[in-house]
C-alpha cells in the first residue's frame, strides 16, 4: 500500500478527513518553499501538494497564475520542485504530491520524470491537463516506478467515464468541485455536495476521494467531509497568504500555520 | 505542398511565431504538436503582425504533414508579409488576410524559381479588410 493510501486509511479509521495543502513550489522564491511547507505541516496538513510553476496554467485562476509567474521569475525549474518535495519528505516523512501540467513532464521525458520523482521519494503526481485517454505511457511509467497517479474528475465527468478514471487512479481521486478554474470562493455550493454524492457509489471501497478548487474556508472543508469525501485540497487560500505577506516572512508562516490548523480542525468528523 | 509560418521580426529576433521552424515537440492546449518552448517546457511568448498566427504552437495537422514529409515549411517576416499584402491588393484587387499574406510572400519567392508554365495554388484563408489598419500602421501611413 502506498504512503498516500496509508494516510487516508489511518484518518478514515479515526473518522477524520485528510487536509491536502497546496502551494506553488518556488513562490515567491525557491528558498521560501521549505519554510512554507514546515508551517503548513505544523498547522496540520496531512499531505503536501507542491505545484511545478508553468507558463500557461490553464486550470488555475488568478491567484495560482500569479504564483507561477513569481516562481518562474525567481528561476524555479521542475527539477528544483521535485527536489523541494524530496527535502520535505525526508524531514517530515509525510506524503508529497506534485502537481504539474503535462508539458514539463513531456519535455523531460515521462520515464526520466518518474525516475527523478521516485528518487526524491515523491508519492503521487497530479496532471490537470492529462486525460486518462491519453495517459497510457504515463500510467505504465508511474506504475513501474511505484508512484501514484492522481487523476481529476469534474462536474462534467459522466458516471461511465468516472469509472474509467477511477481504474487509472491511485492514491486518491481529485474531485474538481465546480466548473471553472482554481481560486478561493465564498460559499460551498450545493452542486459540490451533489457531485460528491454522485461520485461516492463509484469510488467507495476503491479509492479515497478528495475535493479541491475553491475550497478555502473551514466551513467548506467541514461541509465537504460531512458529505462523505475523504479529504479536501486547499490551494489558493494558502497562496494568497504567501503573496500577501511575502515581505514579512514571520507573519506569512504564522498565518499559514494558523490557517492550516483551522482547516485541519474542520476536517475532523467529530467536530 | 508548402506551409508558411510567421517569422515576425526574424527567426533570430525571438519575436516570431514559427513553431515548426524554430520550435520542438510539446503538449500545449491539449495538442501534441510543435511549440515554442524553453528547455524546461515553459511556453515562450510570440510575435506576429497577424493576430491569427501570434500563437506559440501550430495545429497538429501541420505537425503531422511535416512528419509525413507531405509538406515543407518556410516562414515570412512581417515586412515580407506586408509587402505581399500590398502586391496582391494592387495587382489583383484581392485584399488578403495578413495570415494568408505570409503564403503570398512565399509564393512570390517560389514563383521566381519555377517555369512559366507551372502553376501555384495559394490558399487564402481569409480577407484582409480587417487588417488594413494594422498594415497602415506598419507602413507609417495615417488613414
Amino acid at each position: 500500500m502506498s504512503d498516500l493510501a496509508k494516510v487516508f486509511q489511518r484518518l478514515k479509521a479515526q473518522g477524520d478527513g485528510a487536509l491536502i495543502g497546496y502551494v506553488t513550489g518556488g513562490d515567491p522564491k525557491p528558498e521560501f518553499t521549505p519554510m512554507i511547507a514546515e508551517a503548513l505541516i505544523k498547522g496540520g496538513v496531512d499531505i503536501l501538494e507542491l505545484g511545478i510553476p508553468f507558463s500557461d496554467p490553464i486550470a488555475d485562476g488568478p491567484t495560482i497564475q500569479a504564483a507561477s509567474v513569481r516562481a518562474l521569475e525567481a528561476g524555479t525549474t521542475p527539477q528544483m520542485v521535485l527536489g523541494m518535495g524530496g527535502e520535505v519528505k525526508n524531514k517530515y516523512s509525510l506524503p508529497i504530491v506534485i502537481l504539474t501540467y503535462f508539458n514539463p513532464i513531456f519535455r523531460m521525458g515521462v520515464e526520466r520524470f518518474f525516475r527523478l520523482a521516485k528518487s526524491f521519494g515523491i508519492d503521487g503526481i497530479v496532471v490537470p491537463d492529462l486525460p486518462v485517454e491519453e495517459a497510457e505511457a504515463y500510467c505504465e511509467a508511474a506504475e513501474s516506478w511505484g508512484v501514484d497517479t492522481v487523476f481529476l474528475a469534474a462536474p462534467s465527468t459522466s458516471n461511465e467515464r468516472l469509472n474509467r478514471i477511477v481504474e487509472c487512479t491511485s492514491g486518491f481521486l481529485y474531485v474538481v468541485s465546480h466548473f471553472g478554474v482554481t481560486g478561493a470562493r465564498e460559499a460551498l455550493e450545493d452542486s459540490t455536495v451533489q457531485l460528491i454524492q454522485r461520485f461516492l457509489p463509484c469510488t467507495t471501497g476503491r479509492i479515497p476521494l478528495a475535493v479541491g478548487f475553491g475550497v478555502s474556508k473551514p466551513e467548506h472543508a467541514k461541509g465537504i467531509i460531512a458529505s462523505g469525501a475523504d479529504g479536501v485540497i486547499v490551494g489558493s487560500a494558502f497562496v494568497n497568504i504567501v503573496h500577501k505577506h511575502q515581505s514579512n516572512v514571520e507573519k506569512m508562516l504564522e498565518e499559514l500555520e494558523l490557517m492550516a490548523g483551522r482547516l485541519k480542525e474542520a476536517t475532523k468528523r467529530y467536530m | 505542398m508548402y506551409g508558411v509560418e510567421a517569422a515576425g521580426e526574424g527567426i533570430d529576433s525571438n519575436k516570431h511565431a514559427a513553431a515548426i521552424g524554430a520550435g520542438s515537440e510539446g503538449v500545449f492546449h491539449g495538442m501534441l504538436t510543435y511549440v515554442l518552448q524553453d528547455t524546461e517546457g515553459q511556453i515562450q511568448t510570440t510575435h506576429s503582425i497577424s493576430a491569427g498566427l501570434d500563437y506559440p504552437g501550430v495545429g497538429p495537422e501541420h505537425s503531422f504533414l511535416k512528419t509525413l514529409r507531405r509538406a515543407k515549411y518556410f516562414s515570412a517576416t512581417d515586412a515580407e508579409t506586408v509587402e505581399a499584402f500590398c502586391v496582391l491588393s494592387k495587382e489583383e484587387g484581392i485584399v488578403p488576410a495578413l495570415e494568408s499574406s505570409h503564403a503570398i510572400a512565399f509564393a512570390i519567392k517560389l514563383a521566381r524559381q519555377m517555369k512559366r508554365n507551372e502553376t501555384i495554388a495559394v490558399t487564402l484563408s481569409g480577407r484582409g479588410d480587417k487588417d488594413v489598419e494594422v498594415v497602415a500602421d506598419f507602413m507609417g501611413v495615417n488613414i
